[in-house]
């Protein structure tokens, strides 16, 4: 990505505990809003819709498992979708239990989350110059970090926007991989840089 | 397509700026969920779950498990164990323990920690307040850099 160049890109960076929209252009942030909502939003979203709906406590960890092996951000279209064996304890007589979980009751479950990181988008594309704006729907959105791994979050994401939206290879290791550029093009790259120590 | 995009959605914080001969500087992304660490010439080489897990015995904590061993102990734990993250919501929430993790994944990269001084430059979330930022800081000073205290 031509990051000095005097052209507009937008990356957004969902993370683990935050969702970073920024706008970029000559090297540095035009616009940048971080809203905290990740990964981690959306386990506890599943945690909750699981207790909700089903009756079934679960914890982070297979709240994660779910998310990453049959996570979608998008209503499957036959309305089901894959489905997984998720095991917790039931609420109700607090034995524990088994239940079987689609894609669509996850898709129901990320909702909130996928459509907080949607407005972030959104937000971000309203307050960006004009001429950046245009520059943008020429070339796309650009999604890292391991949200961006999301099953179909890209295709909710043009949905919503309109735009195209691509998925950065290796995004887990996008951003130690453009620190470490900043660590190489240190002079270059100085002005964003916060010195003092 | 994509390097450079982490970093620009982010402000740097640089630590130290002293480069010593033995010094292998290098980038952190200090991650709610991962933390990686990119020293200069060799990439990523270092990319572990944000976890740290404690022992915990008559009120002393010695640290038991970093990285992908903590992780296994999440939401596992007997009384006397605890695993926590350190991170929430891109900052700091757990001051020591997060010092703790990044010690322990700087002594994994740098072995040679006594001799050297190295640059390191870590991530912070874009709306970090100037505190948060300064929780990083101080945490990472400590952690693998204990000449620039000064």
């Amino acid at each position: 990505m031509p990051i000095t160049d005097p052209t507009g890109n937008m990356v957004v960076d969902i993370g683990g505990g935050t969702t970073e929209v920024a706008v970029l252009s000559l090297g540095d942030i035009v616009y940048a809003r971080s809203v905290r909502v990740g990964g981690d939003r959306m386990d506890e979203a599943i945690v909750n819709y699981l207790r909700r709906q089903q009756n079934l406590l679960v914890g982070e960890s297979t709240a994660e498992r779910i998310k990453t092996s049959i996570g979608t951000a998008r209503m499957p279209d036959d309305g089901r979708g894959a489905s997984m064996e998720v095991r917790g304890r039931d609420l109700l007589n607090g034995v524990p239990k088994q239940t079987e979980i689609t894609q669509a009751q996850v898709a129901e479950a990320l909702a909130e989350p996928v459509q907080q990181i949607c407005e972030a988008v959104m937000t971000a594309l309203e307050a960006t110059p004009p001429d950046l704006a245009a520059d943008i729907v020429d070339r796309g959105v650009m999604l890292t970090g391991g949200g961006a791994l999301l099953g179909d979050l890209d295709l909710a994401l043009r949905e919503q926007t309109g735009l195209s939206v691509s998925i950065a290879d290796e995004s887990l290791n996008c951003v130690a991989l453009g620190t470490g550029k900043a660590l190489e093009y240190e002079k270059q790259l100085r002005h964003a840089i916060d010195y003092d120590s | 397509m994509g390097i450079h995009s982490g970093r620009i959605n982010h402000d740097m914080g640089i630590f130290d700026k002293m480069p010593g001969l033995f010094s292998s500087d290098m980038a952190i992304d200090l991650g709610t969920a991962n933390t990686l660490v990119y020293v200069k010439g060799k990439g990523v080489i270092l990319s572990e779950p944000s976890v740290v897990a404690y022992h915990v015995k008559d009120g002393v904590k010695k640290v038991l498990a970093v990285g992908e061993d903590a992780k296994l102990m999440l939401g596992r734990t007997p009384g006397s164990i605890e695993a926590i993250r350190p991170m929430r919501e891109g900052v700091i929430a757990d001051f020591d323990v997060a010092e703790e993790m990044i010690k322990h994944f700087i002594r994994k990269v740098h072995k040679r920690s006594t001799f050297s001084k190295p640059k390191i430059i870590v991530c912070v979330p874009h709306g970090a307040t100037p505190v948060e930022k300064r929780a990083i800081r101080q945490s990472v000073l400590s952690a693998g850099a204990p000449a620039a205290r000064a």
